[in-house]
């Protein structure tokens, strides 16, 4: 239930950038309508259904049942935070070197253990992209640090 | 029928058909795996689509729409694992038939019955869906933005979930999609001077995100291997009782999944139950059901493939989506610049027919591609899931860095991977999102449109004939909702 009144906060939030950027667009009139009209409505819509969000939860939350697992584990916040650090490093780093250390980073994550099963298994992942893509489909992947 | 023939001379093109056929194989491929449904398969196949001619994105769009539901469906079969709601049937009926020796025959009735009802499925298309462009002609933007409000509640009544919690997905949806350009003013709304925001959110960036990203992490936590069925795969053309055990449940779930796959909001999730359940009703031992019977199989699936057909209908005709694939296929034809709606079949012919023809030429490559590859199929679905999920998430990676080569897409698509998480976690429903962002500008567009016609005033909505009608549907069926409080907030019990 907790998640519930974070989650509705965090909408309330949405709906007041909304409201923000609406009236710094201008909302107009009716029979003008400007472009802040509809993201005011919006603004107003996520708003109402986020109060009516927090007061359910409230209501329940006595009666609720303890969260058992936290929202976000830590294998899904890694994963996330490769894939974030892949989109800030491909273009400088390379998209095949990228896959290289990314696809380490996933089977590390997921469990596997032996060193050489990743190693090759990201090597093959690497060269393979590469072949489709840079030789076969001819789209010019970034090719970063390994640019001659 | 002459129209038809033309479909069928685009479609046969040498090119066509190779495109279909790959479109076919990688959506079957993609679709087998378990994780990933026929969402997250077309987010992650339509970047593929990118490069080609318009009438042949869509082929092997649609090539990879049958693809990916018979790779699910294979899977239900063979791992017990419902890879989509649509498939947890086939789990139901198709895997007790594969314990008992018969998973030839249910994958062959499965293909088989797919490809009857995808036949069938094109006089439909050609019958209505010419009549429903040729309505949908006289339509204003007060009827536009009525039928998209219908859309939506029904969307939100039937995506599962309680509807505050689709009200708020939908919104949402709606909000990222006015994200961008104002198209009537021509400035910048809620970009804050990024760049890559001030073109608007990509779809394919979020579909891939929600539907691929986040099915990946939230299997990670969840997934339990399935009783992979190991033997020897024989048999797979059904027997001649078989097929008269078949043939009837087939007519009946393909006539079930036509007409409600062409009603905004029903999509292709409930007329596989609905097949189903009608089968039982009608069979002389329903107890049987359940245990592995034949009819059990064939129905659903005819269902399911004539549901997408339907679904094609308001999509080509309207370009309104009826469920979470269709809106992204309705956001690939708009990136591969086909307007779908009214004029599509006067303005796009090679593209409407071509899409009528390929129902059937992607369903015979179905039949002739995949029975022959049963074994490749399970040999990837015994790939222990830790790699497979680690392909797919490179495969996600690839799809949404190849859309534009940049790396902003990447960061979109890992922001959506993280709200699709979260949102599946809490119980909130994905579809409305994807479909506001799409329909959201052309909401926007037709609202502020009629307000502009009727001089400020909302009663154009209900002073046209058209509008009335579908507002009416609408305050009926959102009052029937409220006054017996179906599924309106239903925290208790939810964590």
């Amino acid at each position: 239930m907790k998640r519930y009144i974070g989650i509705g906060i965090f909408l309330l939030i949405i709906s007041s950038l909304l409201f923000h950027g609406a009236i710094t667009l201008g909302i107009g009139k009716t029979n003008n309508p400007q472009p802040g009209f509809v993201p005011f409505l919006l603004g107003l819509i996520i708003a109402v259904c986020s109060l009516a969000l927090i007061a359910s939860s409230v209501k329940n939350l006595p009666s609720a049942l303890p969260e058992k697992r936290p929202l976000l584990t830590t294998r899904t916040a890694l994963i996330l935070c490769a894939l974030l650090l892949f989109g800030l490093f491909v273009e400088k780093g390379g998209f095949f070197v990228c896959t290289f250390l990314i696809t380490i980073s996933f089977l590390k994550i997921n469990g596997i253990r032996k060193w050489s099963t990743v190693l090759v298994t990201a090597i093959l992942a690497s060269i393979g992209i590469f072949i489709i893509f840079n030789i076969l489909l001819r789209i010019r992947l970034p090719l970063g640090i390994l640019e001659p | 029928m002459s129209d038809l023939l033309y479909g069928f001379s685009i479609c046969l093109q040498p090119a066509n058909l190779l495109y279909c056929f790959l479109g076919v194989l990688m959506g079957t491929l993609v679709g087998v795996l378990p994780g990933i449904g026929p969402p997250g398969v077309l987010a992650l196949l339509i970047p593929v689509t990118g490069n080609l001619p318009p009438e042949s994105a869509v082929i092997m769009l649609c090539g990879i729409t049958y693809g990916a539901q018979y790779g699910g469906s294979t899977t239900s079969i063979l791992v017990n694992i419902p890879g989509e709601p649509t498939s947890i049937i086939t789990c139901i009926e198709g895997y007790q038939m594969a314990r008992k020796g018969r998973a030839g025959p249910a994958l062959g009735i499965s293909a088989m019955g797919s490809y009857i009802a995808g036949t069938l499925c094109i006089f439909g298309l050609i019958l209505f869906a010419p009549i429903l462009s040729g309505f949908a002609l006289k339509f204003g933007p007060p009827e536009y933005f009525s039928l998209m409000v219908f859309s939506f509640s029904i969307l939100i009544f039937m995506a599962g979930g309680t509807m505050l919690k689709g009200t708020i997905m939908a919104t949402l949806g709606v909000t990222l999609g006015v994200i961008g350009l104002d198209p009537t003013a021509g400035v910048n709304r809620f970009s804050y001077n990024i760049p890559s925001l001030m073109d608007g959110i990509g779809i394919v960036q979020v579909a891939i995100g929600l539907y691929g990203v986040s099915e990946i992490l939230v299997s990670l936590e969840t997934y339990v291997k399935g009783e992979i069925y190991e033997k020897r795969i024989k048999g797979l053309l059904p027997t001649l009782q078989d097929w008269k055990d078949s043939i009837f449940p087939i007519l009946r779930g393909t006539g079930i999944g036509f007409i409600l796959g062409a009603i905004p909001g029903i999509g292709v999730i409930l007329p596989p139950f609905l097949a189903y359940g009608v089968e039982k009703k009608l069979s002389k031992d329903p107890s049987k059901f359940g245990t592995g019977v034949i009819e059990g199989v064939a129905s659903p699936e005819a269902a399911n493939n004539a549901a997408a057909a339907g679904t094609l209908i308001p999509v080509l005709s309207l370009g309104i989506p009826t469920g979470a694939s269709s809106a992204i296929v309705l956001g690939a034809l708009m990136i591969y610049g086909v307007r779908p709606g009214p004029l599509l079949i006067v303005e796009a012919p090679q593209v409407f027919w071509g899409v009528v023809a390929s129902l059937y030429v992607g369903n015979i490559m179905l039949l002739i591609l995949n029975l022959p590859l049963i074994g490749v199929w399970v040999r990837l679905i015994q790939t222990p899931y830790k790699f497979l999920s680690a392909f797919i998430l490179l495969f996600c990676l690839i799809g949404s860095y190849g859309i534009s080569l940049s790396a902003n897409d990447v960061i979109v698509m890992t922001v959506f991977g993280l709200v699709g998480y979260i949102a599946k976690k809490t119980h909130f429903e994905l579809t409305p999102m994807i479909i506001g962002l799409i329909l959201g500008p052309m909401l926007e567009n037709a609202l502020r449109r009629s307000l502009i016609i009727s001089n400020g005033r909302f009663d154009i909505f209900f002073t046209r004939p058209v509008s009335l009608i579908f507002a009416g549907i609408t305050i009926i069926f959102l009052s029937y909702v409220l006054l017996t409080k179906k599924r309106l907030t239903g925290m208790r019990g939810e964590d």
